[in-house]
C-alpha cells in the first residue's frame, strides 16, 4: 500500500471549545489508483487531504490517528523528513488557480522550484525539464509561458502551470483539492482529461476531491463520501453509484444534473 | 522602454508646472522686493530704476520664462539680503542635507528590513511583542525631541559627539560623518519604527494568501517561503512608503538642522524666509520639489520592476 491514513481526527484549537472537523478517517491508496473523495462543502475534505499533504497549521491544530508514505508516519515524522516528500513524492493541486501562483514569480521558476530544492540540476537540465512537463500539460508555446507571469494566463492554463509544477518530479501522489471548481465546464473535461492521461504515463495515484459526483465517476476508481467529518460510505465506483448504501449518497447522485460528460 | 519615456516626460511637466506655481506665489506675495532691498534709502527714482533692473516690471509669464532658463542653467538669481548668487549660497550647503537625507534613509532601510521580517517570522512571540511596545513608543517621538535626547544622552552623558561641534565636510569627511550619525539617528528612528511595523503586517498578510501555501507543498522551508516568495510581494507597499519616506525626511531635515546646529539648506530657508529673501527661498522650494517628484519616478519605475502586473 502506497498510503494508509489510520483513524485520522483533526481538531482545531482556536477557540475555546476545540471542534473536531475530521473523525476517524480511514483512507488506502494503490500505486496508480485514483480515489476520489466526494461530499457536501464544509464535510472536511479540504482538511483530510490538506493534513496528508502535510500543509495544515502546526498552531492552533491537533491531529491524531496515523498518516503512512513509506512506512513513515507524515503526522509524527521530523518535519525536514515531511518536507523531503512534499513536492517530491507526494503535491498538490488547488482549487484557486487564479491565487495559488505567486503573482510576482515567474511560470518557469515556479515550475521548476521542486527540481531546485530536491535535486542538483543545473539551470540548463531544469529548463529542459520544465518545458517538457509544460509540454506534457498540454500547454501551447511553452518555450514563451516559461518567461510569462500568472496574470498573464488564463485560469485554464493557471491550472495546466499548477499540474505542471505538482508533477515535475513525477511524485508518487498528486493530491488535487477541487481542481477544476473555480474553472468553466469546457476547460474542466480537459483537466480531467490531462489528470487521466498522467495518471496512466506516470502512474501517478491521484485523490482526487470534488463536490461533483459526475467528475468523480469519470475520473476514479473507489470513492469516499464524507459528511460533516465522518466517513459515510466508501467503495468501488460501480458499487458506490449503482448500489449506494446511504440515503446521502443516492440524494448526491440524484442531484448529478442530467447532461454528463 | 515606452513606458519610462512616458513617465519620463510626465515628470519634467511637473517639474515645470511646480516651478511655475512657486513662481507665482512669490510674485503675488505682498511685498515689493526692490522696496525692501532699498529699504528707508528708496526714492521714487530709485525705486524705478531698481524695479526695472530687477526685470520686475515685465509681464508675469516673461519674468518666469527668465527665471526657469537661468534656474536650470545655473543661475538662481541673486539674494536680497546677501547680494550674492543664490547657487552660491546653496550649492555648498546642498552636500550637507543631501548627507542627512541619504544616510537616515539608508538607516532606515539598513535596520527597518531585516528587522520586519525578524518580527514577522516570528510572530506573537516574546520578541515581536517587545518590538511591537518599542515601535509605537519610538513612533510617537518626533525627531526634534529626540534629537534633544539624543544630544543629552550621547553628547553630553556618553561624550560620543560634541553637540553643536559640527565639522564641515570641507574641513574633514570622516568628522563630519561621525557628527551626522546622531541627527540622522533622531530623524531615522521614528520612520524605522512606521516601516518595520508596515512590513510585519504586509508579510503577516502575504502569509495568509493561498501561494504560500503552494509554496510549502513543494518542500520550502520557512525561509525559502518567506525570502523566495513572500519577501518580494509584502515590499510593494513598503516601497511606496519608503518613497514618502526620502521626501519626507528631505523636507524635514530642516528641523533637525536647527536641533543639532548644522549649517544646512534649512538653516539658509529659515533666515531667508525671515528676512524675506525670496530668491532664496523659492530656489530652495523648487529644489525640494524637484526631488519629490524624481524620487516618485524612480519609485515607479521600481515598482515595475517588483510587481510584473504593473507594466
Ligand atoms: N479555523 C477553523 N476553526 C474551526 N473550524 C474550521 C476552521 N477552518 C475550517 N473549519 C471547518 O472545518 C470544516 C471542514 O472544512 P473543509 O475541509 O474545508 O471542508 P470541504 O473542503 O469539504 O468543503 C468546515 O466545517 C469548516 O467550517
Ligand atoms: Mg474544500
Amino acid at each position: 500500500m502506497l498510503l494508509e491514513v489510520k483513524d485520522l481526527n483533526i481538531e482545531f484549537h482556536d477557540h475555546l471549545t476545540p471542534e473536531t472537523v475530521v473523525y476517524d478517517f480511514n483512507l488506502s491508496l494503490k500505486e496508480g489508483e485514483i480515489v476520489g473523495i466526494v461530499g457536501e462543502s464544509g464535510s472536511g475534505k479540504t482538511m483530510s487531504a490538506l493534513a496528508i499533504a502535510g500543509l495544515l497549521n502546526r498552531k492552533d491544530m491537533k491531529k491524531s490517528g496515523e498518516i503512512l508514505f513509506d512506512g513513515k508516519d507524515l503526522l509524527t515524522c521530523k518535519r525536514s523528513e515531511l518536507r523531503s516528500y512534499q513536492g517530491n513524492d507526494i503535491s498538490m493541486i488547488f482549487q484557486e488557480p487564479m491565487t495559488s501562483l505567486n503573482p510576482v514569480k515567474k511560470i518557469g521558476a515556479q515550475v521548476e522550484e521542486s527540481l531546485k530544492i530536491h535535486t542538483n540540476l543545473t539551470k540548463e537540465e531544469r529548463y529542459q525539464k520544465a518545458i517538457s512537463i509544460l509540454n506534457d500539460v498540454e500547454i501551447k508555446d511553452p518555450e514563451s509561458v516559461y518567461h510569462k507571469y500568472p496574470h498573464q494566463l488564463s485560469g485554464g492554463m493557471r491550472q495546466r502551470v499548477m499540474i505542471a509544477s505538482a508533477m515535475i518530479l513525477e511524485p508518487k501522489i498528486l493530491i488535487a483539492d477541487e481542481p477544476t471548481t473555480a474553472l468553466d465546464v469546457t476547460i474542466q473535461a480537459q483537466i480531467i482529461k490531462l489528470l487521466k492521461k498522467l495518471n496512466k504515463q506516470k502512474k501517478t495515484s491521484i485523490l482526487f476531491i470534488s463536490h461533483d459526483l459526475s467528475l468523480v465517476r469519470t475520473l476514479c476508481h473507489r470513492a469516499i463520501v464524507m459528511k460533516q467529518g465522518y466517513i459515510l460510505e466508501e467503495g468501488n465506483i460501480e458499487e458506490i453509484f449503482e448500489h449506494p448504501k446511504e440515503a446521502y449518497t443516492k440524494q448526491l447522485i440524484e442531484a448529478i444534473p442530467a447532461l454528463e460528460l | 522602454m515606452r513606458y519610462i519615456g512616458k513617465k519620463f516626460v510626465t515628470m519634467l511637466i511637473t517639474i515645470l508646472l511646480v516651478s511655475f506655481f512657486v513662481f507665482v506665489a512669490f510674485a503675488v506675495i505682498p511685498g515689493d522686493p526692490a522696496l525692501s532691498k532699498l529699504g528707508t534709502e528708496a526714492t521714487y527714482e530709485k525705486l524705478e530704476a531698481l524695479r526695472e533692473e530687477m526685470g520686475l516690471n515685465e509681464p508675469l509669464l516673461k519674468r518666469y520664462g527668465t527665471w526657469i532658463v537661468g534656474f536650470f542653467t545655473g543661475d538662481m538669481g541673486t539674494s536680497y539680503s546677501y547680494d550674492m548668487p543664490v547657487k552660491d549660497m546653496i550649492l555648498d550647503k546642498l552636500p550637507i542635507t543631501i548627507t542627512l537625507t541619504v544616510m537616515s534613509f539608508l538607516m532606515i532601510v539598513a535596520v527597518s528590513i531585516p528587522l520586519g521580517i525578524y518580527t514577522a517570522k516570528h510572530q506573537g512571540k516574546a520578541a515581536d511583542k517587545t518590538i511591537f511596545v518599542l515601535n509605537q513608543i519610538v513612533m510617537a517621538i518626533p525627531p526634534f525631541f529626540s534629537g534633544i535626547l539624543i544630544t543629552l544622552l550621547f553628547g553630553l552623558v556618553f561624550k560620543l559627539f560634541t553637540p553643536g561641534g559640527f565639522v564641515s565636510y570641507t574641513k574633514s569627511i570622516p568628522d563630519f560623518l561621525a557628527y551626522m550619525v546622531f541627527p540622522c539617528i533622531a530623524v531615522a528612528l521614528p520612520k524605522i519604527a512606521m516601516t518595520v511595523k508596515l512590513l510585519r503586517t504586509s508579510l503577516v498578510d502575504e502569509s495568509k494568501k493561498d501561494y504560500v501555501r503552494t509554496a510549502y507543498s513543494k518542500g520550502n522551508d520557512k525561509n525559502g517561503v518567506f525570502f523566495g516568495h513572500m519577501l518580494k510581494n509584502a515590499m510593494i507597499p513598503v516601497i511606496t512608503f519608503l518613497g514618502m519616506i526620502l521626501a519626507d525626511i528631505a523636507a524635514g531635515s530642516i528641523i533637525i538642522e536647527q536641533v543639532f546646529n548644522i549649517p544646512g539648506l534649512g538653516r539658509i530657508l529659515l533666515t531667508s524666509i525671515s528676512n524675506r529673501d525670496y530668491p532664496v527661498v523659492q530656489a530652495i522650494i523648487v529644489w525640494l520639489g524637484i526631488f519629490v517628484i524624481v524620487i516618485n519616478f524612480c519609485v515607479d519605475l521600481l515598482y515595475k520592476v517588483v510587481d510584473p502586473r504593473m507594466r
